[in-house]
């Protein structure tokens, strides 16, 4: 399938965290598609109903209700015909036990989310601009947290 | 022990009274012998004696007759020869007497018959003598008689002679076999009784010794029984034996005092201690006093009873197997009364599990305020940083102002909120020790802290620092606060003089570590700054969180900082004192345990 576009999922159950997700993947001259859900929940229906598209990255907050992102990523990464999904965690957390736990559960990135629109703006882009299969290939827990 | 050494000096006893016993009626069977012999002596002697006195009478009775024949010869007097008659009966009485004192001599005997041969001749001669009827001395044949006569008799005279020779050998040969005996008898008898004297000495000797050691340990055993009596009484404990045997108990004074009764008030039969268990117990007893049956130990365990006079209280029992001295296995066993302690410990588990529960409630609250707060703070900044891009030059003066100040306000936010929830994650206690090189880690906190050491042209002195075991990171944040604190808090327009300085100490040298009777050896570390200082009345507060001795207009900070490097400080069983005089600097000394 050749797009013009690169298709991102967030998943945050923070209105105002989706409103600076899209303003800033606006203000990014990147094309890309963005599509937002409020919990895991919805999240995964979209994901296993057969006729939508899977997004080329996914980024992933943690606290959310219902269904938290540390279960989706369970879930997606248990299921291979989402193995071509790169997972992002975007949280408010920078602990210790969520690097780990992400890392180790097969997520490829995790993004603290930024205090300032313009670092965001520029957390974003590096995301969407990683080569994802050489990031994967190289991981390690070092390079796993995202440093901007 | 005590049993052992008296049985031995029992024995030793026994055999000494026995040896004395053996020696004295030694010592009496040879006096009797001695004096037996002694007396058998003096009787022979006498016998010797008696027997020459009567050969030296044959003897004369002899010579008697020889001269009344003379006599007659001369005068022919009857009178002479009636003599002569009496003087024969005379001879052979003197004979036979002889024969009888000499029946046990053989050779004398044997000299005597010779002798009795020889009076036989001088008797015929005399009968010749009588019955001759020319008696004058003219008379060839009285002539002749008298001759032969002297001849006999000077025979019987030299054999006369002989045996009282023989006799008076034999006599001083029993005088000196009775001096012998004599002299020698006391020798034995006093070497003997004396020796029997020293063996009963020394026998008393060691009775008076037995008994006065026995005496000793009597007085201990006393002391010691009412000893043990008091402080069973003090201990709040009784003492027991149960016998295997008879499957009774055997109760100390006072175990009767802690089931509320008293002393040797019954007798302790077999499930004593059933009887007196709550309802609920009784089964958990009888299960641990199986135990004597197949252990020889068994551990203390604590059950409820009701007391005599109804209250209820908490023993605790333990007991081990012992054996006495005839092999009888018994249980020795110690009740005590632990209901205060019991109870005592139970309040103290309440109150430290509510500690527990508030600590952990504490330092979660800590956690999840500055976690939490975090969310809304952030979307605070990102709102801010979307007005500053896109809206800010439409504010007026003042609009601009106000939004200044909020962004600082903001800021201080993030840092307070950054500060606290480090705090928070230096109390945990997950972290792992590590044999950390020390001098790393303050190469780290310096690097971490280049660009301000840079713009105070800051000059800083190290020592060589140790090897130790400590949390690497946390170490590390201690170095970079108290260095961080140096700089920020330096006198204006002077460079900061920053040196950090060595030194392996033992906590009594210590006077700081002395007043809190802490022991042990620890590596001392002072930070020493030429700075602003702070009044003496801070040191002990500056550690305090939320404590700021400055404005925060001036000197930015949030009083979280020395907050930290205390507790971290306490996660490492180190300490941390300041001294500071304002204007002349602080000195801030960290104390390592040099062996975790």
């Amino acid at each position: 399938m050749n797009k013009e576009y690169t298709y991102i999922i967030l998943v945050d159950d923070d209105e105002d965290d989706r409103l600076f997700f899209t303003e800033a993947f606006e203000e990014i001259k990147i094309s890309t598609k963005i599509r937002t859900f409020k919990n895991g929940v919805e999240l995964m229906d979209y994901l296993n109903a057969e006729e939508n598209m899977l997004p080329e990255i996914l980024f992933l907050d943690l606290n959310m209700p219902k269904k938290n992102g540390i279960e989706c990523l369970h879930e997606i990464k248990s299921d291979p015909k989402f193995s071509d999904i790169a997972i992002a965690i975007y949280s408010t957390s920078s602990s210790e036990e969520h690097i780990e736990e992400t890392f180790v559960s097969g997520a490829n990135i995790y993004i603290k989310k930024p205090g300032d629109f313009n670092t965001l703006k520029k957390v974003l882009q590096e995301v969407v601009t990683i080569n994802w299969q050489y990031q994967t290939s190289g991981l390690n827990k070092e390079n796993f947290l995202l440093k901007i | 022990m005590i049993r052992f050494r008296f049985q031995r000096s029992a024995f030793t006893l026994s055999i000494i009274f026995v040896v004395s016993a053996a020696l004295i009626f030694f010592l009496m069977g040879l006096t009797y012998k001695h004096i037996e012999k002694l007396s058998d002596n003096n009787r022979w002697m006498n016998h010797s004696l008696e027997t020459s006195l009567k050969i030296e009478k044959l003897y004369t009775d002899l010579k008697d007759i020889e001269s009344e024949r003379r006599n007659y010869i001369l005068t022919k007097n009857n009178e002479s020869k009636t003599l002569i008659v009496k003087f024969e009966k005379e001879v052979l009485n003197d004979i036979s007497g002889l024969r009888k004192s000499l029946s046990d001599n053989p050779e004398q005997l044997q000299k005597l018959n010779n002798i009795e041969k020889l009076i036989d001749e001088k008797f015929n001669i005399v009968d010749q003598t009588l019955m001759e009827e020319n008696l004058s001395i003219e008379n060839e044949a009285v002539k002749n008689s008298l001759i032969s006569g002297r001849i006999v008799m000077n025979k019987i005279g030299a054999s006369i002679k002989d045996m009282i020779k023989t006799e008076n050998n034999l006599h001083a040969q029993r005088k000196n076999e009775f001096f012998f005996a004599e002299r020698s008898t006391p020798v034995y008898t006093y070497t003997l009784a004396i020796f029997s004297l020293g063996l009963l000495g020394y026998a008393f000797f060691r009775i008076y010794d037995e008994v006065r050691k026995q005496q000793k340990i009597n007085n201990e055993l006393e002391l010691a029984l009412k000893t043990s009596k008091l402080a069973e009484t003090i201990g709040n404990y009784g003492v027991w034996i149960y016998s295997y045997k008879t499957g009774d108990y055997t109760f100390s004074d006072n175990q009767y005092r802690i089931l509320g009764y008293e002393p040797q008030s019954f007798k302790a039969e077999k499930g004593v201690f059933l009887k007196y268990a709550l309802r609920k117990d009784v089964e958990l007893v009888e299960k641990e006093f199986l135990r004597k049956n197949t252990e020889d130990y068994i551990p203390p365990f604590s059950f409820r009873i009701l007391r005599k006079d109804g209250a209820e209280r908490i023993l605790q029992i333990t007991a081990k197997k012992i054996w006495t001295e005839t092999d009888e296995p018994l249980l020795l066993g110690i009740t005590s009364d632990v209901t205060e302690y019991t109870r005592n410990k139970e309040k103290l588990e309440e109150i430290n599990r509510n500690l527990e529960a508030n600590n952990k409630e504490l330092e979660s609250f800590n956690y999840i305020a500055s976690h939490d707060l975090q969310e809304p703070l952030r979307k605070i900044e990102t709102f801010i940083s979307r007005i500053d891009d896109k809206e800010s030059d439409k504010f007026s003066d003042a609009g601009k102002d106000y939004f200044r100040r909020m962004k600082t306000a903001a800021k201080r936010m993030r840092k307070l909120i950054d500060d606290l929830l480090h705090f928070s994650r230096t109390s945990r206690h997950e972290y792992v020790f590590e044999k950390s090189d020390l001098n790393i880690l303050m190469a780290n906190a310096l690097e971490e802290l280049q660009q301000k050491i840079d713009e105070k042209n800051a000059v800083i002195n190290i020592d060589k620092l140790p090897e130790l075991l400590v949390i690497p990171f946390q170490i590390q944040q201690v170095f970079c606060n108290l260095i961080s604190n140096s700089l920020k808090y330096s006198r204006e327009n002077i460079p900061p003089e920053i040196s950090v300085s060595l030194e392996k100490t033992e906590a009594k040298n210590e006077t700081k570590l002395n007043e809190k009777n802490i022991q042990g050896s620890f590596y001392k570390l002072m930070f020493r700054d030429n700075g602003i200082g702070f009044e003496k009345e801070y040191e002990d507060q500056i550690f305090d969180l939320f404590t700021r001795l400055h404005g925060k207009t001036e000197y930015e900070g949030t009083g979280i900082g020395l907050a930290i490097c205390k507790k971290i400080m306490d996660n490492h069983n180190g300490f941390i004192f300041a001294e500071s005089e304002p204007d002349k600097g602080s000195v801030f000394t960290c104390y390592l345990p040099s062996e975790h």
